[in-house]
């Protein structure tokens, strides 16, 4: 039985046995991942299929997620499942799924990454060339990872949605050391892009090789710019601020402002993409079937929308954005529009100020406030007549989101595909440069 | 399954492991979201399956699969030993296992009654009486939204190794995370997110009250909100509460203790430890910096008796009166320092590999009363809780903003203050405690480290503790 009958079957056995709506998204996948710190430290396989399933019963919502051999496990919860549908209540964001829209699946398979997936080459290789690149630079030593993925997904609704969509995704990342100095670079995407594999190695390798020796500075305020990789980061926390459950759940800043008002500079505008094929998470329709888009979250430093499925849609009085997740919307891929500055105008045009390229650990005071810090980690460099000084270490960023976007002067026209243990959301993103940003460290 | 655990281990072996292992794990989480007292929705997860882990030609292998079909098993033992020989050819050094004292034992945890035999509508009804006593008990500000995520999980393992260890063990684990606004329209708005965990059943939010204590400290942080004031700039004595300092010790001696991460196995990941290999005995802090890691505490939400390798888990002193004590250990980090394995290999589901985790990681308590902590303070502050905290890749730097915290005057705890920022290194933090409370508090939390990420239930706790000589930050915003 396909993975698409699968979820037709569970379908029907939902509504026979009392739900009212239901719908069902089967995902098959296969994923190989190299680590290596140094040498490798293991490789790792998985094969699965997970059953996701969304029921409703007079408003009532319960969602389901099976990962199991035993496919009947799933049937024979189903009908415990109504039981308990029938104590619980009404959910307040219940609206009924949408009907299909004619929807065309994206292609999104690269055979390169099948033939990684299935053994015929081997990842580990490639760790070792990006490896080599970062050397080049004179990297002393590495770790990070590479990995490949190949899924099936099929999605099933008692309106009459049923779709089937394949892909393939690859993810990369090396943080390389060379003495006390640090850098680190990541990619992602659908296909596997040779060159920004290797351009990983060797951003990584040539920022730790520039950061040795690094020095302490004064906390204060600095002129700053902030690489693809912490733009990345940032954009993550508005990306999922983006999403109308968390606004609805008080933990959004977005929550302070309505469509409409200006939240950021005119260089800032940052988008959700469904549909750009190259990215790591585009898929031609979400979870209720309807099909993705490009949705602009902020445009030109204005508040334009919230990313919608149908019900916080219906709560909200808006149309949906085609981001389901049943219950909580999510981004897909989440792209910061390119400016016209070149990045080697960076230092010139930063003028005084701090380069930061990299880092994590990104917490919050306030979620409706939107304030927070986050850690400079690995390369950090300080700029004074337009030049680069020095590196320094041991900063942290300081401020609120609205504000710090509201800073942002210029971004730069080339943007890299980032995805990383701290960009979970992939992030199409430039070097931007942000005027007056505090910066703080233990004194 | 004990015998097809056998079996897997043994072919494993038999194609060219030098060691193997087999895991069969099933956690099931059942969830329920609401907001203001109202049922989001209700989710069941059911995550089942079988992880090979084994060592071929020196490199380290791992597969895992929600099949248990002959065919299925046999590719995962394929996969595990072929990606791990093809990997072989760049180590430096061929990954071995430590001596052990492994067990060959089943264990469970027993909630006093199971999940569910309780109604459903029981369980809500407590994300309900929470938002209507807060509604009532706020009076001064609006509550501007109560969430909760409410999850109730079990943990299900059974794990054979080739070295003869088997371990059997089911664990139900309680969570109860809740996020709070308050708002007013001169004063603005205060925001507390917090968690709840205990291993056993519904019967332990009760137990603990919890909803007594989301009134209790609500009150106080509308109190707060209204009232506070600019903290001191400046040196002062702080007073870190135990919730706080809990958090400290978990990132600030935990994380750097892992020796995965000593060895810089997670680099580009969770990051490295300013304690290098050679760093046993070296001193960290003061005689009052003691902090232990233990996974046998019962009741706890980092509880287990055996870890994910079959080594039989106990009480490890990191650092004990300031100084750099123990290491957490699985068998290839103890194999490389040469010792055994203390039992901190976990694995979060059948699709992870064990790593070095800790556990339930604090600060061991002091005999001080909390009056006896601020009496001789002349001007200081005290820090009972946060919600902004970060801390560097190396776990040296750190910086944790409070929520709920107070001037201390005279020995006595006056004016709510808000946003006092303790930005301070690891060595200043132990350094600095010179008295330490008699009553300590644990926080439950999920541990992220790994990749694939694994989010790992632990508990982290401390007495109140008294820092002389600190230099306080201010928040600006």
């Amino acid at each position: 039985m396909s993975i698409l009958e699968v979820s037709k079957s569970i379908i029907e056995e939902a509504l026979k046995i009392g739900f009212d709506e239901a719908a069902c998204k089967t995902v098959s996948i296969r994923r190989v991942m190299a680590k290596f710190s140094g040498e490798p430290t293991i490789t790792q396989s998985w094969i699965d299929i997970c059953t996701y399933l969304y029921l409703a019963r007079d408003g009532r919502i319960t969602l389901c997620e099976y990962r199991t051999s035993d496919i009947d496990v799933v049937r024979r919860r189903l009908t415990d499942l109504c039981r308990s549908a029938k104590l619980i209540e009404a959910s307040p964001i219940y609206a009924p799924l949408p009907k299909p829209y004619g929807i065309k699946p994206l292609r999104l398979v690269d055979e390169k990454i099948v033939d990684l997936v299935e053994g015929r080459r081997d990842l580990i290789d490639y760790a070792w060339r990006m490896v080599d690149e970062a050397s080049s630079e004179e990297a002393e030593n590495y770790a990070g990872v590479l990995s490949a993925s190949l899924s099936s997904k099929a999605l099933a609704t008692s309106r009459g949605v049923e779709l089937h969509e394949d892909s393939t995704e690859f993810e990369c990342y090396l943080r390389a050391f060379s003495g006390d100095g640090a850098g680190q670079w990541a990619y992602g995407g659908r296909r596997l892009d040779e060159h920004s594999v290797m351009e990983v190695g060797r951003k990584a390798g040539m920022y730790a090789y520039l950061s040795k020796n690094a020095e302490l500075i004064e906390p204060g305020v600095y002129d700053v710019v902030l690489s693809p990789m912490i733009v990345g980061n940032l954009v993550n926390i508005v990306g999922d601020m983006a999403s109308a459950l968390q606004v609805y759940l008080g933990l959004s800043f977005f929550s302070r402002f309505k469509p409409g008002d200006r939240i950021a500079s005119e260089a800032v505008s940052i988008y959700d993409d469904g549909v750009s094929d190259s990215l790591p998470r585009s898929t031609g329709f979400d979870d209720e079937g309807v099909p993705t888009r490009i949705t602009a979250i902020i445009s030109e430093g204005v508040f334009e929308n919230l990313l919608h499925n149908s019900k916080t849609a219906f709560k909200f009085n808006t149309e949906s954005t085609g981001n389901a997740g049943w219950v909580k919307p999510e981004p897909w891929n989440l792209r910061f529009k390119p400016g016209d500055l070149k990045e080697d105008e960076l230092p010139s045009t930063l003028g005084e100020g701090l380069i930061l390229t990299n880092n994590w650990y990104t917490r919050l005071q306030s979620y409706v406030e939107g304030s927070f810090s986050t850690v400079a980690r690995d390369a950090t460099f300080i700029v004074k007549g337009g030049k680069v000084e020095k590196a320094v270490k041991g900063l942290r960023v300081t401020g609120r989101l609205h504000e710090l976007l509201s800073s942002v002067e210029y971004s730069t026209d080339r943007c890299y595909q980032i995805k990383w243990w701290e960009v979970e959301t992939p992030v199409l993103a430039p070097y931007i440069l942000v005027r007056g940003v505090r910066i703080s460290r233990p004194t | 399954m004990e015998d097809k655990l056998e079996a897997i281990v043994d072919e494993a072996r038999r194609l060219g492991a030098s060691y193997s292992e087999a895991r069969v794990q099933r956690n099931i989480v059942v969830s329920m979201s609401s907001r203001n007292g109202a049922l989001i929705n209700v989710e069941e997860k059911v995550d089942e399956g079988l992880a090979v882990r084994v060592l071929a030609d020196g490199a380290l292998g791992f597969s895992s699969t929600d099949r248990m079909d002959a065919e299925a098993i046999s590719r995962c033992i394929d996969f595990a030993l072929s990606r791990a020989k093809a990997s072989s050819r760049y180590m430096r050094r061929p990954i071995g296992f430590s001596r052990a004292k492994l067990g060959s034992i089943k264990y469970e945890v027993k909630e006093k009654k199971f999940f569910d035999s309780y109604d459903i509508s029981d369980k809500l009804s407590l994300h309900k009486s929470i938002y209507s006593m807060l509604r009532d008990a706020l009076k001064r500000v609006e509550l501007e939204v109560f969430s909760v995520e409410y999850m109730e999980m079990i943990e299900e393992k059974l794990i054979m190794n080739s070295d003869g260890g088997f371990v059997g063990s089911r664990i139900p684990r309680i969570s109860f995370r809740y996020n709070i606004v308050l708002h007013d329209p001169v004063k603005g708005s205060i925001q507390r997110v917090n968690e709840y965990g205990f291993s056993g059943g519904f019967d332990k939010l009760k137990e603990q009250r919890i909803d007594e204590c989301i009134i209790d400290e609500s009150r106080r942080l509308e109190k707060v909100l209204l009232e506070g004031v600019k903290p001191p700039s400046g040196v002062v004595d702080v007073v870190v509460g135990g919730e706080v300092a809990g958090l400290i010790v978990h990132e600030s001696c935990g994380h750097p203790c892992e020796a995965d991460r000593i060895l810089g196995r997670e680099a580009a990941q969770a990051g490295l430890s300013f304690i290098k290999p050679s760093m046993k005995g070296v001193k960290i802090g003061s005689r009052y910096a003691t902090v232990v890691d233990d996974p046998t505490i019962p009741g706890s939400f980092g509880f287990y008796l055996y870890d994910d390798e079959c080594v039989a888990a106990r009480r490890k002193y990191l650092y004990r009166e300031g100084i750099v004590e123990e290491f957490l250990h699985n068998r290839w980090t103890a194999n490389i320092f040469g010792e055994e394995s203390n039992g901190s290999a976990r694995a979060l589901n059948y699709r992870s590999e064990p790593i070095v985790r800790m556990s339930n990681t604090y600060l061991t308590p002091g005999d001080y009363s909390f009056e006896e902590l601020i009496e001789d303070i002349r001007e200081g502050v005290y820090i009972s809780s946060y919600m902004e905290w970060n801390i560097d890749d190396e776990r040296w730097n750190q910086r944790y903003v409070g929520l709920e915290a107070y001037r201390i005057i005279g020995g006595e705890l006056r004016d709510p203050i808000r946003s006092p920022v303790l930005e301070i290194t690891t060595g200043d933090f132990y350094s600095k405690i010179d008295a330490k409370g008699c009553e300590i508090k644990f926080e439950a939390g999920l541990c992220g480290k790994g990749e694939p990420m694994q989010g790992i239930p632990v508990w982290f706790g401390s007495p109140d503790v008294r820092l002389r000589g600190v230099k306080l930050g201010v928040s600006t915003l």
